[in-house]
């Protein structure tokens, strides 16, 4: 969990850096993000609970880079990534 | 890469996120109060190789042997050592290590003489015949790798390691590891089957990013709904207990190691001194913790003295004594004087004859100190090496000493007070069945 949340950061001493240009790009609209996530990680299936909890955390920020993060961050995090995708 | 969806993998990311929170190594939860029936031992590591032969010194007779090798440029004044008696005989501590002399007076503490790895027991003529002779004496990676590992099979494991690992069941529902180390990932730590936890300062346990900003605060209570919420899916159910059970831990750790660390004996400030604080501070959560055994190793460098010994030694005893004397008094303090059991490791002991630069050079066998209530003190415990260059006990031509007890000997006499039974023993220490006399009697 720690190692995405240190890969997410971006930091430039990374071992990897992902780009997340595709998921700023997209982030001032939630829902946009959300099915975007959805479809490269989850295949379509990500269940409500993590939608609502990602929308309920974006509420909080309207920078795009940080909304892009935090929303990768629970759902990569999250153990219906890890074990059913 | 065009985007970030298939590059790592979700079992990599899986295993970075176990490792990440130790929670592959933290058990469940329901701490148990274990008050009665707790042990600890706490391995002091004293990397470069120390020199015990300045730390225990022969006097009255004996003192002559000394001091025509060492000289006033590396040895010490029989009127500065700190005497102690053993079997009759005088011997004089460095004069730095004043509390270690009182606790030895007091019973307290001891030394254990001339240790060193060995296969079994071996004469000098089986050493020149290059005999069952330890690999890569004298080198300080491969000896403080024997000093932990105190077996010759290559497996990567150490002796406390083995310890937790045959003691396990004494720590079941535990929230933290048997084995903790508080100087990095330590060879003496790892078991075959369990693994230690590693505390570094409280460097922070737990999910990062978790700074109590109103956005991380959004972000912590979105991850705890989707942890609580049942999917009906076994797996992910199962895992996400996993990681709340991390998290939980994480949080009691990290209250242990950086909140008040409820102890009114103050520390020195040194690097041995904060980990020896780390130690106290787990010792006193033992029963949040539901530990009744630990094991942990502590270390502190600097002792490769090949120039300048008397002044560097000097330092590093006065630092050593200070560290060792605030951890004895915090377990008095904690009630656990009787439970604790604190002893020194070393890469090797240094050479006796001096080097042309006021230092002294790799060696093998040396002597260390044991201390703790336990500890049946007030004596040493092995044979004191003769100290004639090119005498019976040298190897070389500089005063080598070869080992008359093992690592082996030394650790299972304590794995043995720790609970560890006569044939698990030969489980932890492999070589153990190679010597006759499986158990030193310094542990009461």
């Amino acid at each position: 969990m720690n190692y995405i949340d240190y890969l997410l950061k971006l930091d430039a001493n990374a071992e990897a850096k992902p780009n997340l240009a595709p998921y700023i790009a997209v982030a001032t609209d939630v829902e946009s993000l959300i099915a975007m996530i959805d479809a490269h990680f989850m295949n379509g299936a990500m269940p409500e609970v993590l939608k609502q909890g990602i929308r309920d955390t974006l509420a909080t920020s309207t920078d795009p880079t940080r909304r892009a993060r935090l929303a990768l961050y629970l759902a990569l995090t999250s153990a219906h990534y890890q074990i059913q995708n | 890469m065009d985007n970030f969806k298939p590059q790592i993998s979700r079992r990599a990311l899986l295993r970075r996120s176990i490792a990440t929170t130790s929670l592959g190594y933290l058990g469940v939860t329901d701490a148990l109060a274990q008050t009665g029936d707790y042990k600890a031992l706490v391995c002091v590591f004293l990397f470069g190789g120390n020199d015990s032969n300045n730390t225990i010194v022969p006097m009255g007779a004996k003192y002559n042997d000394y001091s025509k090798v060492r000289g006033p440029a590396t040895g010490l004044a029989q009127n500065v050592l700190l005497p102690i008696m053993d079997r009759g005989e005088g011997y004089g501590l460095h004069p730095q290590l004043t509390r270690i002399q009182a606790l030895y007076n007091q019973g307290k503490a001891s030394a254990v003489l001339n240790v060193g790895p060995l296969i079994r027991p071996i004469t000098k003529t089986q050493y020149n015949q290059r005999t069952a002779v330890p690999v890569n004496l004298y080198s300080h990676s491969d000896q403080q790798q024997a000093w932990q590992q105190a077996s010759t099979s290559g497996v990567r494991s150490g002796w406390g390691g083995r310890t937790a690992d045959a003691m396990q069941a004494a720590n079941t529902g535990a929230l933290l590891p048997m084995s903790v180390s508080a100087s990095g990932g330590a060879l003496f730590t790892i078991g075959q089957v369990t693994g230690p936890a590693i505390v570094n300062g409280g460097l922070g346990l737990g999910l990062s990013g978790s700074d109590g900003s109103p956005t991380a605060m959004a972000r912590d209570n979105a991850f705890q709904q989707v942890i609580n919420f049942q999917s009906g899916l076994t797996l992910v159910q199962a895992a996400n207990r996993t990681i709340n059970n991390g998290i939980q831990v994480g949080k009691v750790l990290n209250n242990v190691l950086t909140g008040d660390d409820g102890i009114a004996t103050v520390f020195p400030g040194n690097g041995l001194g904060n980990q020896l604080n780390q130690v106290a501070r787990i010792i006193r959560a033992r029963q949040t913790l539901g530990v009744s055994r630990q094991i942990f190793f502590v270390s502190t460098g600097g002792y490769d003295n090949h120039e300048g010994l008397l002044a560097a030694h000097q330092g590093l005893l006065t630092g050593l004594n200070a560290s060792i004397s605030a951890f004895y008094d915090a377990t008095i303090e904690l009630g656990v004087e009787n439970n604790v059991t604190t002893f020194t490791e070393s890469d090797f002991n240094r050479t006796f004859g001096p080097n042309s630069n006021n230092g002294t050079d790799h060696a093998w066998g040396g002597h260390h100190l044991v201390m703790g209530g336990a500890v049946a003190g007030g004596r040493m415990y092995g044979t004191f090496p003769n100290l004639a260059i090119q005498g019976p006990d040298d190897v070389g031509n500089r005063g080598l000493w070869l080992p008359s007890t093992s690592v082996e000997q030394y650790g299972a006499t304590m794995a043995s007070w720790f609970g560890v039974n006569s044939a698990q023993l030969d489980q932890v220490l492999p070589n153990l069945m190679n010597f006759s006399v499986r158990n030193l009697g310094f542990m009461k």
